[in-house]
């Protein structure tokens, strides 16, 4: 109501009867469809206890078993029946046949019921037992057996509209009765009783009774609302009650007027109208069908109900039943009181209720009023009433002048009481003719009355079996309905099966093709694989297989323990079964007899569906690869021990590998170096370049080799000679550096550069010395004798200062040496006549080589003209070091002894000149005295400070 | 030292024309001085240490000088350049490479490798002085 925004009940209603939707909707909720199995488990014990197996012994064994299920809703209370009933047929010899029918309003629910197909929750409401015998599992659900469902007919079926169905022994109508009201409650019942075979049983909910309508069914167990029909077997005659369907058709006709009694307006008019009633003969208002409109106050004193059995006065009231929309109608109808039958709006033709004298005359009349519209004023007719005959005269005209809708008024005139002896003795028969006409008269009309009432028997007969014919064909409907549901189910059955089947083509084609690519596989495979089963039996395998183990194709299905194999693997069954146990792969490198190397592996075989269906054992052979890697291992030996540093680098990344050589090189350790950047960490300067430019030369030419500086962990700098080589390794460049330290060699080469241009540079000069010792000797020399002799003498001593200097790697000449080796030469074998006295003093190149020269003059100037000239003549020569003085001093003494006297010689020469100006820096003094030569010179020893007064 | 030789004649190639001598050798200055005599000129020297040497420098009637590059631990270079800056021609007399620095630092300078004829060293110091009468005269002429 909220939904069609209806306020009251009553709009609610128009727009139900307005919109056909809405009342479909409505009826969807109201339709409560709540079931399950056994429900109320203690219904179906007594039914299995008191119903069921006197339905077997009772039975013959073509007799059918029959039970309705009304309002079965999705199915489950049918097949609970049914498999009560299917348990009990076990326990008999005779199986008679079951039928049970089902019946719902509900179209959807009865589609469930009839798919039988529940959820795995029954397992509560159903025993194991049961679930067992009648059930079959599929997925979470449960199937009924085709067993049951065969046995149960499902049907939609409106138990207040449509017939029943019939000859039925048990009928299970469980919580349906509550939701209707009282009277259509009654209406059920009859029903119920209609459709029951005599006997036959009704189970109801726990809250509804079979008590109304009264002597229908008599209480079996009131707890459990189980009754039975209180039919005798062998009673018949038992109509069909009215049903909402059949007067549906009628619904729309107008409404009949109401009594005068409802009336509360009190006027004259009415005051009038009723006197008139009342005093106005009885009469009947009936349509053109003959049927009862409405009764007048005391008309009801000229109707008679026909007879029959008074266990079905409903029926015969049904009969003429039309509408028993109120309870107070029905219960004046019920209790036959003329006086309230006014109130009653009846229906039914007035011809059959009238007393059976006035019917063959009202009918006639009716007719002719209907036919010719004639008013008809019957003769008197004498009527019983009580014992006492009356004359009563029927008037029947028109109701009314117009035509349509054409109604009559039967209107009884009733005369005085007549007494009947009086009657036929004060009319004697004066006539004999007309006596005996008379007596044929009275003799037809009983004949006449026996006739119509055999007709009115058979008639009755008839009713009753159409009525029945009507329910079997209602039975065969279902069955039809039921039988176009199966061919349906079957329809869909096929369309699943037929999608089945293609899928199973597919599939089949999929697994061929898988098969032969399996084929293929292991023929192609180059590995070993052997599939076993949980047992160790071998399944399968690859060709390599035959090469470690001595098996054939034959062999599949013998466990693999029984043959032999070439591999020391001792361990193989241990470890299959390992395997299966602990579902961990195991991986071992296994050596084979013939001295090759297998990487065996076994692992779980699992089926699609996860199950541990055996062990896989693939073995792989890995002696390529094991020698590989071994060669491997010798040649990182060989690069971690080479002192040359050999490194890796990635061309867009850092070190890479980084052997002992390099950490000795530069002082990295692995750990440090490896990831850096190595131009980064070994701060790579290119001479004449830059590291980009190599990197360039590298991307250009593939190798680069020349010269690096470099600088190592303690800051030292390297010049190194390297080597390098990128190579491309799939996605990375990667550059191999080997380098050399040529720091040393380089600093030497520099070295000897150096020494190189010290040598000829001292070279020339010694020649450029030597030039002009030669050429000042020349100039002072008297003869060539002479010139050869004295520059002789010049270069030995010369070449006998440089030896000390050589020896000495030119950084100095002991003087006392220098003294000894220049003088010795001058005193053979006598060397008494020199004394050489001093402390130790080394001097420098500079100074050695002109002191050398100098003392070499004054020793030839002595043989020739001074002490050494004769054989007594000794020389002293004696030096100190003065003390304190800076720079210090270093005087050198030369004194002749036992020599001629001698005298200063007149001309300077080139001798005198050399002793005076060689030593740089010097001041010579030079004494002829008596006793012989005295010379001083006097040296700084450190280089002077000049003063530019050298000269 | 400084003893001009008697001998002295006009017709000699370096008359008159005064020399700075720097060398540390003794003997080889020794034989210079008497190698530019004979040739005419008046020896100035020979100086043996590179402060004496620049003494000697600021002499404005030197007409050029011969300079030893090597001076005992010192090089000749400052007193060079002071003779540039007096305008006076010097020749190198030397026994150095060509790497030498000093030699390097004036690659227009006229180098006479040890040893040498003293007629190369007469005829260089006269072929010095040649361009630089050329250069003073071109002075004057402008």
């Amino acid at each position: 109501m909220q939904v069609t925004r209806a306020n009251e009940i009553k709009d609610y209603y128009d727009f139900l009867r307005e919109n056909a939707e809405e009342s479909q909707a409505l009826l969807g909720d109201l339709l409560i469809s709540v079931t399950t199995f056994f429900r109320d488990s203690d219904v179906f014990e007594a039914l299995s206890r008191s119903v069921i197996p006197g339905l077997f012994k009772d039975k013959e064994a073509n007799e059918p078993i029959r039970v309705w299920i009304c309002g079965c809703a999705t199915g489950e209370e049918a097949y609970s029946i049914a498999i009560l009933l299917l348990e009990e047929a076990a326990r008999h010899d005779i199986r008679p046949q079951i039928q049970i029918f089902g019946s719902d309003l509900d179209s959807r629910a009865l589609a469930i019921a009839r798919e039988g197909r529940f959820p795995a929750a029954i397992e509560g409401d159903v025993g194991e037992e049961r679930l067992r015998r009648f059930f079959v599992k599929e997925g979470d659900h449960y199937r009924i057996r085709q067993e049951v469902r065969d046995i149960v007919l499902f049907s939609v079926h409106d138990v207040l509209k449509d017939p029943p169905f019939s000859h039925l022994d048990v009928i299970s109508c469980r919580n349906v009765l509550i939701y209707l009201d009282r009277d259509l409650q009654e209406q059920v019942c009859a029903t119920f009783h209609y459709a029951l075979n005599p006997a036959g049983f009704l189970l109801l909910g726990s809250s509804e009774t079979a008590d109304h309508p009264s002597g229908l069914f008599r209480t079996v167990d009131r707890a459990v609302r189980l009754y039975q029909s209180t039919t005798q077997a062998g009673e018949k005659a038992r109509l069909v009650p009215r049903l909402l369907g059949s007067v549906r058709v009628q619904e729309q006709a107008p409404h009949f007027t109401r009594g005068p009694g409802h009336t509360a307006a009190v006027g004259e008019a009415t005051l009038h109208r009723r006197a008139l009633e009342k005093m106005a003969p009885p009469s009947v208002l009936v349509d053109e069908t003959h049927r009862i409109l409405h009764l007048s106050d005391n008309a009801g004193r000229y109707l008679l109900p026909p007879g029959g059995p008074l266990s079905t006065p409903i029926r015969k009231f049904g009969d003429i039943l039309l509408r028993p929309t109120r309870r107070s109608e029905w219960s004046s109808i019920h209790s036959s009181a003329p006086s309230n039958l006014r109130n009653a709006v009846l229906s039914g033709d007035v011809a059959d209720l009238a007393r059976p004298e006035l019917k063959f005359e009202l009918r006639s009349s009716l007719h002719r009023v209907f036919e010719q519209n004639q008013s008809t004023l019957s003769l008197p007719i004498l009527v019983q009433f009580n014992g006492h005959a009356h004359r009563v005269h029927l008037l029947v005209r028109p109701a009314s002048e117009d035509t349509s809708p054409r109604h009559a008024l039967v209107m009884f005139v009733e005369g005085e009481a007549v007494d009947e002896a009086l009657l036929s003795d004060s009319r004697p028969v004066t006539d004999e003719t007309v006596r005996r006409l008379s007596q044929e008269l009275e003799m037809t009309q009983s004949r006449l009355r026996t006739v119509r009432e055999d007709s009115d028997a058979a008639n009755e007969e008839l009713r009753a079996a159409n009525e029945e014919l009507q329910s079997i064909n209602e039975e065969y409907r279902s069955t039809a309905e039921e039988l176009e549901t199966s061919k349906e189910e079957l329809q869909s059955i096929n369309e699943e099966l037929q999608t089945v089947n293609t899928e199973l083509k597919f599939k089949l084609e999929a697994i061929s093709r898988t098969n032969s690519d399996l084929q293929n596989l292991m023929a192609a495979t180059d590995i070993g694989t052997l599939f076993l089963d949980t047992g160790l039996r071998i399944k399968r395998f690859t060709d390599r297989v035959t090469e470690l183990f001595s098996i054939k194709p034959s062999d599949e299905g013998r466990p693999i323990a029984d043959f032999t194999h070439q591999l020391e693997y001792s361990e193989l069954i241990k470890d299959a079964r390992s395997v299966l146990s602990e579902l961990a792969p195991i991986r071992r490198e296994i050596r084979s007899r013939s001295d090759r190397w297998f990487e065996v592996r076994l692992r779980p075989y699992r089926t699609v569906d996860d199950r541990i269906d055996g062990v896989v054992v693939t073995f792989i052979d890995v002696t390529e690869r094991r020698k590989m890697e071994e060669e491997l291992r010798q040649e990182k030996r060989l690069v971690d021990l080479s002192r040359e540093p050999i490194f890796v680098w990635d061309f867009d990344g850092g070190i890479l590998e980084w052997n002992r050589g390099s950490e000795e090189l530069y002082g990295y350790s692995r750990q440090e170096a490896l990831g850096k950047k190595k131009d980064r960490l070994l701060g790579t300067t290119v001479s004449g370049s830059s590291f980009e430019g190599l990197k360039a030369a590298l991307l250009e030419q593939g190798n680069w080799a020349g010269e690096l500086q470099q600088t190592t962990k303690d800051g030292r700098h390297l010049t190194v000679e390297s080597r390098i080589e990128l190579v491309q390794m799939d996605d990375r460049r990667l550059v191999f550096e080997s380098t050399r330290d040529i720091t040393e060699r380089k600093q030497w080469d520099e070295r000897q550069r150096l020494l190189l241009g010290e040598l000829a540079h001292r070279v020339k000069n010694t020649l450029a010395v030597i030039q002009a010792i030669a050429r000042q000797t020349l100039r002072s020399s008297e003869s060539n004798e002479d010139f050869i002799e004295q520059f002789d003498g010049r270069l030995a001593a010369l070449s006998r200062a440089h030896s000390l200097l050589v020896e000495s790697e030119w950084s100095g000449a002991s003087l006392a040496a220098l003294a000894k080796q220049e003088l010795e030469p001058y005193v053979p074998g006598r060397p008494e006549r020199l004394h050489i006295e001093g402390p130790q003093i080394i001097l420098r190149p500079d100074l050695a080589t002109p002191v050398g020269l100098v003392l070499h003059e004054l020793a030839t100037n002595s043989t020739k003209y001074g002490s050494l000239s004769r054989p007594a003549g000794t020389v002293s020569l004696s030096w100190t070091l003065s003390v304190g003085n800076n720079p210090q001093v270093l005087s050198v003494v030369w004194e002749e002894r036992g020599g001629p006297t001698v005298k200063n010689p007149k001309r300077s020469g080139f001798g005198s000149t050399l002793i005076e100006g060689s030593i740089p820096g010097a001041k010579v003094q030079r004494e002829f005295r008596s006793k012989g030569l005295f010379c001083k010179i006097d040296l700084p020893l450190t280089r002077p400070v000049d003063d530019g007064k050298s000269s | 030292m400084g003893k001009a030789h008697e001998v002295a004649s006009t017709s000699l190639p370096l008359h008159g024309v005064r020399v700075l001598i720097v060398e540390d050798d003794f003997f080889i200055g020794l034989e210079l001085n008497a190698i530019l005599s004979d040739a005419g000129a008046v020896v100035v020297g020979p100086s043996q240490t590179v402060a004496s040497a620049l003494d000697l420098a600021d002499d404005r009637t030197l007409s050029a000088a011969i300079l030893d590059i090597r001076l005992g631990d010192d090089t000749v270079e400052p007193v060079a350049r002071r003779l540039a800056n007096h305008k006076i021609p010097f020749l190198f007399y030397t026994g150095q490479s060509k790497l030498d620095p000093v030699r390097a630092a004036w690659p227009e300078c006229k180098i006479v490798s040890k040893p040498a004829l003293p007629a190369v060293l007469t005829a260089a110091v006269a072929s010095l002085l040649k361009r630089q009468n050329k250069a003073g005269a071109a002075n004057l002429a402008s």
